[in-house]
């Protein structure tokens, strides 16, 4: 790792201050789970780096009447023990917990679990300059494709990380900026940016804004969620594919629902035709087996990962038959 | 035996068990000394190529290098032994990614870092191969010019006549199976630190071997040997990544002797997972006659293993074949293919992990197509006490108990029929064995009697984790009589101790236990000379138990143990240098596993719900020691069965995982219900009839998990690691 000057932030105005000075040299770290990987790995080598750690301002749960307001350096662990996420939105528990180790949990932010990079070996790879570092190809499509992208995949076939990416979007949450420009918000799925629209980025996010606020917006008590996981270890694993579903099942029918898949494609992957051949319906085995089929239909799995497609349909089967 | 023991047989917790986990243990890279420097080697970015510039002036002019070697500095030096290519310890040509071409200590890591990125390189790159049956076709790509396959032909052994053996059998079956390219990793990754005094060489190594280091380093930098110490005391972990000398010692002790000051070469995870040595990938043939009661008549093996880029001394492919079942007509011809991947070398068990997984699976399958049950398969043909191995016997075999015991214990007789569960969730059991060395070769020991009646056992052999401080003290306390508080163990400091040649092979007990038994003896011997014409008895009359020598009939007729030292006024010392042999009898480890597992037909989740491991360890000295070894050698083996490989890029031969998050090695929450049942076949070889049981538990959770999976579904695995992927296509 090269050597770098370490400025710690006091609020998310010196934040934006710093990094507006900072010209594109400096980086923010909230837990630096990812960030610090990033720079051993010789993919990245800032030359400040801005710390948010004493930013007091962006660590909160705020519970409203209008829903939760997450502010992005909360760790994940303490987002997991908070009373009304535990009450209201157990997918957000679900989600968390299944996220890395403890305690990378206890370091690892809310905003920066959101804002981590892929963990595609050949965007890991110093190596390998491919289309994310600004190269000309993406080395998964004849390499060592097994974890990546199903859906929406290329040029580059990265799949999202994040573990609260998906439940988050299927809760309809909204996440707020700061720039220089001031502050924006922008619905979750507005954030992430597919790869044929900017390769080297996985969201809008600007080199001088960081990412502030999760905003989730209450729950209807009659919408029930889950998360599943499959990964390939009980612990400190990303996802192979995962599914965040939320549904509104009442006497057996099924009013709303709202199916994101995770790890499938380069940003959390909503399932909407499949949310239509759920609505209106008596919820059995037979529905859910349809509805799985249907939330891959597109799925164009590479050489190596169609058994992800058969892991999709189990995990959205599971979901939903889990909340009938 | 009626024998009762007083130490051995009960479950003493380990010597340094509270230092290790307090963190005063101190490892190689724990050793401070004053003006330390840091090393960093600068390696190949490429699988093969030549380096046609080099230039290390700007590195050798950043403030902080002391020192900069390259390979024009060490063509000489070799990098260790190896049976094909001696590679030097620093290369022009690079063989793999990875590969070692210069070396900078600095004042700090982050210097000798930045230096490396100051040396200026050019390579010509060469055409590479990654995969051994690739790289045997004629138009391959040559890593050596006399070709790629180590030896130019491959090792065949031939027992019997397989032709006859197939003429006399009523089935045929083949098969092939393949695994892939493993890795140790070790808890500590290898360190080095190099000191020199006044001509003199002190290395703190995290060593296997420390008295196969010296030996390495006295030759590749022609000195004497009792000119270079080696000492590595603690150690964390070696799996046998850390058996063999690699090259890394001599430029870390080359370095210091450049800067004039100690220097520390540290590994990271990566090297360590690169740049020792990995577990030879393999592509197996098996094809079997078989009678219709399930007797072998023969067997008839190909193995490709994929050697990598350099050849290393220790290490064979597997011996499952061979030495498991009587089969008297056999044929193995093993390749030992060189690729551009990393060097291959013994990894826990070597190739009898991989061996086991086809050999076992293969027996099962048999068993199941003749309508038998493979337990009965299994007993109509195993090798027993006694049995002659091409010249060979087997001292001893407590494989039949283990199977009894094991299939026992795991119910088997409730096992189903392959894949006749209903629904999505099915259950299976599953069982096999496996054979591998109890120990042996030589080892020694010195024993001394204080005058106060404590003891100092001096030993070469090294406690990389396995127990052997307390295990192989208890040995030494059961023959002088005296608690395991009362001994200190001095180890593996090639100044201090006597010999031995590392802690590998499953050997330690068997060897390093019973050079320390017989010293202890010969201790013993002097020591009830002294007592028996102070007590007026003959010599073979006397026994001694707590601290106490008596007569035996006659326990009034007695005197303390130290009384007897101080009144003889010299020190009682027993001093042994033994061999354990090969032939004409050897000792074999042995071990029956069962697996229960459930398989997710949706999701392809196989969940190992409980493994009994019935192992024959001789005597087991250190019960809880030995338990331990199991455990950790059946998550280590449930690692293998599900998750671990390394990969490459295939266009460009950059490994891909070279790390603990995407090598998954097994955590936690892998874990499952393991139930060890000792077998103690007393083998009269050993010290009190131990035997080594280092490797046997790793080489057979992959082969019992298959046949549960095949239990449970009716469907075979033949490819290692069991990913959802492979999984999911084979249901």
């Amino acid at each position: 790792m090269k050597s770098f000057a370490y400025v710690p932030a006091t609020s998310t105005k010196s934040a934006v201050a710093l990094l507006g000075r900072a010209r594109g040299k400096a980086r923010v770290m909230a837990g630096g789970t990812d960030l610090l990987g990033e720079m051993k790995d010789n993919l990245i080598s800032p030359e400040q780096i801005v710390g948010l750690k004493p930013a007091a301002d962006l660590n909160y749960v705020k519970a409203e009447a209008s829903g939760l307001r997450i502010g992005a350096l909360t760790p994940l662990s303490e987002l997991a023990e908070h009373k009304v996420v535990r009450e209201r939105y157990p997918i957000l528990v679900q989600a968390v917990e299944q996220i890395a180790t403890p305690q990378l949990r206890n370091m690892g932010t809310v905003g920066g679990n959101l804002c981590q990079r892929p963990r595609c070996w050949y965007y890991r790879g110093a190596s390998f300059p491919c289309l994310k570092k600004g190269g000309e190809i993406c080395y998964a499509v004849n390499g060592e494709n097994l974890y990546n992208a199903i859906l929406e995949g290329g040029p580059c076939y990265i799949v999202h990380p994040s573990d609260l990416a998906s439940p988050l979007q299927a809760l309809g949450a909204k996440v707020k900026m700061a720039g220089p420009k001031g502050e924006r918000t922008v619905p979750l799925e507005k954030f992430f940016v597919l790869p044929r629209v900017n390769a080297k980025k996985e969201n809008i996010l600007g080199q001088e804004e960081i990412l502030t606020e999760i905003q989730v917006p209450a729950v209807p008590a009659t919408m029930r969620g889950t998360y599943v996981k499959f990964k390939e270890r009980g612990s400190w694993d990303f996802g192979l594919v995962s599914a965040a579903a939320l549904l509104d099942i009442r006497d057996g029918i099924c009013r709303e629902a709202r199916i994101v898949l995770g790890a499938v494609a380069p940003v959390p992957y909503r399932a909407a035709r499949a949310e239509e051949v759920l609505k209106g319906k008596r919820v059995d085995e037979r529905l859910a087996a349809q509805v799985a089929e249907v939330a891959v239909m597109a799925a164009r799995p590479m050489s190596q990962n169609a058994y992800k497609v058969r892991l999709a349909q189990a995990a959205v089967k599971r979901t939903v038959l889990s909340l009938a | 035996m009626a024998e009762t023991f007083s130490i051995i047989g009960k479950p003493l917790p380990p010597h340094d068990g509270a230092d290790r986990v307090c963190g005063r243990a101190e490892y190689t890279a724990d050793v401070k000394l004053p003006g330390l420097l840091y090393a960093k080697i600068l390696r190949s970015p490429y699988p093969h190529a030549r380096v046609t510039k080099l230039d290390t002036r700007k590195a050798a002019a950043l403030p902080g290098v002391k020192a900069v070697l390259t390979f024009r500095d060490v063509a000489a030096v070799p990098a260790g032994p190896a049976l094909g290519k001696q590679k030097s310890v620093l290369g022009e040509t690079v063989r793999f990614v990875g590969d070692g071409v210069a070396a900078v200590a600095a004042v700090r890591e982050s210097i000798a870092e930045d230096a490396l990125r100051l040396i200026e390189v050019e390579y010509e790159r060469l055409p590479f191969v990654l995969d051994p049956e690739e790289a045997l076709k004629p138009e391959a790509p040559k890593i050596y010019p006399e070709g790629n396959l180590l030896g130019g032909k491959p090792l065949v052994f031939n027992r019997g006549d397989v032709e006859k053996g197939f003429a006399e059998a009523d089935r045929i079956f083949e098969e092939t199976y393949t695994t892939p390219i493993g890795v140790g990793n070790a808890m500590e990754p290898r360190a080095t630190l190099a000191r020199w005094e006044r001509g003199k060489l002190t290395v703190w190594l995290s060593s296997q071997a420390p008295f196969g280091a010296r030996a390495y380093l006295a030759s590749a930098l022609k000195m004497p040997e009792n000119r270079v110490r080696v000492i590595s005391t603690y150690v964390g972990g070696g799996w046998g990544t850390k058996a063999g000398p690699h090259g890394d010692e001599a430029v870390c002790a080359l370095l210091a002797k450049k800067a004039g000051a100690p220097v520390l070469l540290n590994f990271t995870r990566e090297e360590e997972m690169l740049c020792a040595h990995i577990r030879y990938a393999m592509k197996m043939t098996f094809k079997a006659g078989i009678k219709r009661d399930g007797t072998l008549t023969t067997l008839s093996v190909k193995m490709i293993g994929n050697q990598g880029a350099y050849a290393s001394a220790f290490g064979d492919l597997g011996t499952q074949a061979t030495h498991l079942y009587q089969i008297p007509n056999l044929r193995t011809e093993r390749y030992r293919v060189h690729t551009n991947t990393p060097s291959a070398g013994p990894v826990r068990g070597v190739g009898d992990p991989y061996e086991t997984f086809a050999l076992e699976q293969l027996v099962d399958m048999m068993a199941h197509e003749l309508g038998l049950d493979p337990l009965q398969v299994h007993l109509k043909n195993i090798v027993r006490t006694g049995t002659d191995i091409d010249g060979s016997k087997v001292s001893s075999s407590g494989l039949e108990e283990c199977i009894r015991k094991g299939a026992e214990k795991i119910r088997w007789e409730s096992r189903g029929k392959p894949g006749a569960a209903a629904g999505s969730k099915k259950r299976g059991l599953g069982m096999a064995l496996t054979d591998r060395t109890g120990g042996v070769g030589p080892s020694s020991a010195v024993v001394k009697i204080n005058f106060d009646g404590s003891v100092n056992l001096l030993m070469g052999a090294t406690d990389i984790g396995t127990g052997s401080r307390t295990s192989i003290c208890q040995v030494v306390a059961e023959v002088l009589g005296v608690d395991l508080k009362d001994i200190t163990v001095t180890s593996s400091d090639t100044e201090m101790v006597p010999f031995c040649p590392g802690t590998f092979g499953s050997r330690v007990m068997h060897t390093a236990g019973k050079a320390a038994y017989e010293a202890a003896l010969e201790a013993r011997k002097k020591l009830f000379a002294a007592a028996a014409s102070q007590l007026k008895a003959r010599l073979e009359e006397l026994e001694i138990r707590d601290h106490v020598i008596s007569v035996l009939g006659a326990p009034d007729r007695k005197i303390p143990l130290k009384e007897v030292t101080q009144k003889a006024g010299v020190m009682f010392i027993g001093s042994a240098s033994t061999m354990q042999p090969v032939r004409p009898q050897t000792a074999r480890q042995y071990g029956a596993q069962f697996a229960e597992v459930e398989v997710d037909t949706e999701t392809g989740q196989v969940a190992v719900l409980r493994v009994v491991a019935a192992h024959d360890v001789g005597r087991a000295i250190n019960p809880q020691i030995i338990d331990n070894q199991i455990e950790g050698g059946v998550i280590q083996g449930i690692g293998m069965a599900f998750s671990e490989r390394l990969l490459f890029d295939r266009a460009t031969g950059i490994p891909l995982n070279a790390d603990l998050l995407d090598f998954k090695v097994p955590t936690m929450m892998e874990l499952t219900v393991i139930e060890p049942i000792l077998v103690e076949a007393n083998n009269p070889l050993g010290p009190f009839g131990a035997k080594g049981v280092g490797e046997g538990p790793v080489q057979i959770p992959m082969a019992a998990i298959a046949n549960a999976f095949f239990n449970a579904t009716g469907r075979r695995i033949k490819e290692l690691p069991m990913t959802r992927g492979i999984v999911l296509a084979a249901l």
